[in-house]
């Protein structure tokens, strides 16, 4: 929120609405902050607040391409 | 996992940075995140039977193209930006919000899509990832306006990861995953992104 104030962007910010801070509307400058700035999201929706997840390895995985497709059969059940 | 370039840090890329250029998307498979003209099916109009704006892709890519998608492909409603109220607009844009200090998700079902230039789509969109609807592959052949990029599509699916299964990865993280699934796939079509070739 401070390096969003410090731009001079408006971020959807319930602080920033609660002390009265207005700062005019700038979808353009926004947007530029969005891809610039590294958002660490703390909180889901709700306001729960989120783990720390990091995805320490993956799998080779080898994926056969020649699978018939599934033919299902009706049952009579 | 070492660090990818991507030409963006935060939620989103820059919206010239969102699709390839008209003109360069040839040699591109059709891939999950792309946009199609909408098209002729029951289940992609609104409840007043109008058509939805456009599709976005959400099936797997590998579906998309020599291995076909047996019952047809998976696609999300695309509607205008302007669809929504203004606060809202800028919730969707960012994809986030400040409260007391913290940050937040929100409007985690939505991803933004950025105009389309010189079509009827040349204005901010949202995809709806809870509007799934699942077309004829047929439908969507010659049918597609606008090839995502690598970068937008490493965006799309962290949001799209979140929002089905509650996962908070990093931007970092899922650029990495996507990075190695590209650098490893022998059969990869089209231009590699500079950090996975």
């Amino acid at each position: 929120m401070l390096a969003a104030a410090a731009a001079g962007v408006a971020i959807p910010s319930q602080t920033l609405a609660r002390l009265n801070v207005s700062i005019p509307m700038c979808p353009e400058a926004l947007k530029r902050f969005r891809a610039a700035y590294p958002v660490r999201f703390t909180h889901d929706e709700d306001g729960t607040r989120l783990t720390e997840t990091s995805v320490v390895a993956t799998d080779v995985l080898n994926e056969a391409e020649d699978e018939d497709e599934l033919v299902l059969a009706e049952l009579d059940d | 996992m070492s660090t990818v370039a991507l030409q963006f840090d935060g939620t989103y890329p820059l919206d010239e940075d969102f699709w390839v250029p008209t003109g360069e998307d040839a040699p591109c498979p059709p891939r999950y995140g792309d946009l199609f003209a909408t098209p002729e099916v029951d289940q992609c109009r609104d409840s007043r039977g109008k058509p939805w704006r456009a599709v976005m892709a959400v099936h797997p890519s590998c579906e998309l193209g020599a291995k076909q998608a047996p019952l047809g492909a998976q696609v999300v409603r695309v509607h205008f930006l302007r669809e929504v109220s203004t606060s809202q607009r800028d919730e969707i844009r960012t994809g986030c919000r400040e409260r007391s200090g913290r940050v937040e998700l929100c409007r985690v079902n939505l991803v933004y899509l950025a105009p389309l230039s010189d079509s009827v789509l040349d204005e901010e969109l949202l995809a709806d990832l809870r509007a799934t609807a699942r077309v004829p592959l047929s439908s969507l052949r010659a049918a597609r306006l606008a090839a995502m990029t690598h970068d937008a599509r490493v965006a799309v699916l962290r949001r799209d990861t979140y929002f089905r299964y509650r996962w908070p990865l990093t931007l970092e993280a899922v650029a990495g995953l996507e990075r190695d699934r590209i650098r490893r796939d022998a059969a990869f079509l089209g231009p590699r992104p500079d950090w996975a070739t």
